[in-house]
C-alpha cells in the first residue's frame, strides 16, 4: 500500500514537472533567472572592466565598443557594474525570502494550527505590522539600524514577513479542519506528526509560489531603498542606486537609467512568471 | 448586526493604532541610540548637547517621555521639526493635499482603467485582444514604481515636454495643480491599474462559471446585461476590497514618486526627515502614514459590508 502511494506520488510530480517545463512562463522566468545567476557567478569573467575603475576621459559616455551600455559619471563601465550589481541583488532577493518563508511558515502554522488565544495574538501582531506600509517599515528600520547590505536584508525582512504570516495561516486554517487531518488525529497521531506528515505537505504548494513572489517583492523593495540612497551602498554597484544616479544626468545620459531599469523590470518580469507558472502547474484549479 | 460589525472594527482599529504608536515610540527611542548625537554630529560640545536635551525633553525618563508624547497627540502635537523648528503636524498639514491627491487620482485612474480592461480579458480570454490585456498587465506589474516614474519623466522631460515634470504646482491654482499632478498619477495609476485588472480578470473568470450567469442566459437577457447586471456586481465588492488593500500598499511607494518628481508631499517630508536624522518629524510621518492605512482599511471594510453584508461573518 506505502509503496504504491509513494510511486503515485512520484509520477504524479513528474507530471507536474513536465507540465512546468511546457510552460511558457516557466521557460521564460527559468531562462532569465538562469542567466542573471550565470552574471553573478561569473561576474569578473563576463565583466569586460572593474566596476570601481574610474576612467574620467569617457565621463557619461554613450555606449561604445569597449563599454557596450556606455559609462557613468566617473567612466566606469555600466554594464560591469550592472554584472556586478546582480551580486547584491540575488543575496537580498534570496535571503530575504529565505528569512520570510522560514519565520513566516513557522510563525503562521503556530497561529493556525494552534487556534485559540496563540492565533488571536499572533493575527494581533501581524495587523499591527501590516499597518505600516512595507516601504515605510522598511525605511524606519533603516533610519534606526542604519544602511549596508545585511541590514537592508534585515530591513525588508521585517517589513514583509508578516504578509507571509498571514497567507500561511489562511492556508494552515483551510485544511486544519478537513477530515484527513481528524482522522488521523482520532488515530492517536501527536501534533508533530500531523503537522510534518500532512499539514506541511499539503501547505508546501502556497509556500512555494509565495517564495517566487516574495524574493520579486524583496527585490522591488531593494532596488527601491537603493534608489533613495538607503540601501546597499557607493561605490558598491546597485541597480537601484545607479538608476538614481543616472535621474541627475537624466537628460545628456540616458543610457546610465534605461539600462539598470531594463534589467530591474527583466528580473521582476523572469521571478512573477515563476510564481504563476509555479501556481498554474501547482494547483489546476487556478488554471482559468 | 451591520452598525454592530464596523463598531467592532472600529474599536480594533484604535487598539491597533495606540499599538503602532506606543512601538513607533520605543523603536525610535530605544534602538536609534541617541538621536542628539546623531543630530549634531560626533564633535558637538557636551554643552550643546545638554541643552539640545533638555529642550527636546529627552533627559526625562522614558515613561514621562512617552506619557508626554501621547498627552501630545491627543491634543494635536507630535513635537517640533529639528530642523526648522516648525511643528511636525502643521508640515504635515502642509502637504497632505499634495499627497491625498496623488493617491487618490491614482486610484481612481488605476480603477476606471482596470474593471473595463480586466472585464474585457475575462469575456475575450481566448482572442488576442485579451491575451495582450493579459500580457500587458503581466508586464505591468512587474514594473516598480520608480522605474515608471523615471521612465515618464525621460518621456516627457526632452521627448514631448508638454508636461511640467517637476514639483507639486500651486495649490490655490487649480489648472496648475491638475496639470502637476498627471504624470505622477499616470507613474502610479497605470501600475494599480495592472494589479488591479489582474484580479478584476480572475475574479471574473470565476463569476462568469456561475450558475446563476446560465441561468440568466437561460432566461434570455441581453448579454451586455447579463455581465453588467449580474457579473458585475457580484465582483463589485471584492473590487472595493482589493482597491482598498492596494491603496494601503500603494502610500508606502509614494515615497518614491514624491521623491522622483521633487513632489512635496507626506513621502517626500518622511524622507528629508530621515536623510536630516530629524526623529520628530519622522516619527510623526511613520505615524501619519500608519493612520491612513489603518483608515483606509477600515473604510474597505466598511463598504465591502454595506455592499455585501454576508461578509461581516468572515
Amino acid at each position: 500500500m506505502r509503496r504504491t502511494f509513494k510511486i503515485y506520488r512520484l509520477m504524479r510530480s513528474n507530471k507536474r514537472l513536465r507540465a512546468f517545463c511546457r510552460n511558457k512562463l516557466a521557460i521564460f522566468g527559468t531562462s532569465v533567472l538562469l542567466l542573471i545567476v550565470t552574471m553573478a557567478i561569473f561576474a569578473p569573467l563576463i565583466a569586460p572592466h572593474s566596476p570601481y575603475e574610474h576612467n574620467y576621459a569617457l565621463k557619461i559616455h554613450s555606449p561604445s565598443n569597449s563599454y557596450i551600455m556606455g559609462n557613468d559619471q566617473y567612466g566606469r563601465g555600466v554594464f560591469s557594474r550592472i554584472v556586478y550589481g546582480t551580486r547584491s541583488v540575488l543575496q537580498i532577493g534570496l535571503l530575504t525570502a529565505v528569512v520570510s518563508a522560514v519565520v513566516g511558515t513557522s510563525i503562521g502554522l503556530v497561529a493556525g494550527y494552534a487556534g485559540g488565544t496563540v492565533d488571536r495574538l499572533i493575527t494581533a501582531g501581524v495587523d499591527v505590522m501590516m499597518s505600516f506600509p512595507p516601504m515605510i517599515l522598511g525605511i524606519m528600520v533603516i533610519a534606526i539600524m542604519g544602511v549596508g547590505l545585511y541590514k537592508v536584508i534585515w530591513a525588508i525582512a521585517i517589513s514583509l514577513t508578516p504578509g507571509f504570516i498571514r497567507l500561511t495561516r489562511v492556508a494552515v486554517v483551510s485544511i486544519k479542519h478537513t477530515t484527513f487531518i481528524e482522522a488521523s488525529k482520532a488515530m492517536g497521531a501527536s501534533h508533530i506528526r500531523i503537522i510534518g506528515k500532512h499539514v506541511l505537505p499539503n501547505i508546501s504548494d502556497t509556500i512555494l509560489v509565495m517564495f517566487a513572489l516574495w524574493a520579486s517583492k524583496a527585490i522591488i523593495a531593494a532596488a527601491s531603498l537603493g534608489f533613495l540612497g538607503l540601501g546597499v551602498q557607493p561605490p558598491d554597484p546597485e541597480w537601484g542606486y545607479m538608476l538614481r544616479q543616472g535621474m541627475e544626468l537624466l537628460y545628456c545620459a540616458p543610457h546610465m537609467v534605461v539600462f539598470p531599469g531594463l534589467m530591474i523590470v527583466l528580473l521582476i518580469l523572469a521571478l512573477n512568471a515563476l510564481s504563476d507558472a509555479l501556481r498554474d502547474v501547482l494547483d489546476p484549479k487556478t488554471l482559468t | 448586526m451591520t452598525a454592530a460589525y464596523i463598531l467592532r472594527r472600529f474599536v480594533s482599529s484604535i487598539v491597533v493604532l495606540f499599538t503602532v504608536v506606543t512601538l513607533v515610540f520605543f523603536a525610535v527611542r530605544v534602538l536609534s541610540g541617541d538621536p542628539v548625537t546623531a543630530m549634531l554630529g560626533d564633535h558637538a560640545t557636551a554643552q550643546a548637547v545638554q541643552s539640545m536635551r533638555t529642550r527636546l525633553g529627552l533627559d526625562n525618563p522614558m515613561y514621562v517621555q512617552y506619557f508626554g508624547y501621547l498627552f501630545g497627540l491627543l491634543h494635536g502635537d507630535a513635537g517640533r521639526s529639528i530642523s526648522g523648528d516648525i511643528p511636525v503636524i502643521q508640515s504635515f498639514i502642509e502637504v497632505f493635499p499634495f499627497t491625498l491627491a496623488l493617491a487618490l487620482g491614482s486610484i481612481v485612474f488605476g480603477l476606471l482603467l482596470s474593471i473595463p480592461l480586466g472585464v474585457l480579458a475575462a469575456i475575450k480570454r481566448s482572442s488576442l485582444l485579451g491575451s495582450s490585456i493579459t500580457l500587458l498587465s503581466f508586464v505591468g506589474v512587474s514594473i516598480p514604481s520608480f522605474v515608471m516614474a523615471v521612465t515618464l519623466l525621460l518621456l516627457f522631460g526632452s521627448l514631448v515636454p508638454i508636461l511640467p515634470v517637476m514639483g507639486g504646482g500651486d495649490l490655490s491654482n487649480i489648472p496648475d495643480f491638475l496639470r502637476h499632478l498627471i504624470l505622477p498619477v499616470l507613474s502610479k495609476g497605470l501600475i494599480t491599474a495592472a494589479v488591479l485588472a489582474r484580479l478584476v480578470r480572475a475574479k471574473f473568470l470565476v463569476v462568469l462559471g456561475e450558475d446563476y450567469m446560465k441561468t440568466a442566459a437561460a432566461k434570455g437577457l441581453s448579454r451586455s446585461r447579463i455581465l453588467l447586471k449580474h457579473g458585475l456586481k457580484a465582483v463589485l465588492a471584492e473590487i472595493s476590497t482589493m482597491a482598498g488593500i492596494e491603496l494601503a500598499a500603494m502610500l508606502g511607494g509614494l515615497v518614491l514618486t514624491e521623491v522622483v518628481f521633487t513632489r512635496p508631499g507626506l513621502g517626500k517630508l518622511l524622507y528629508t526627515a530621515v536623510i536630516e536624522r530629524d526623529y520628530f518629524t519622522l516619527q510623526g510621518g511613520i505615524l501619519v502614514f500608519c493612520i491612513l492605512v489603518i483608515g483606509v482599511n477600515f473604510l474597505a471594510d466598511v463598504v465591502c459590508v454595506m455592499v455585501d453584508p454576508r461578509l461581516q461573518y468572515d
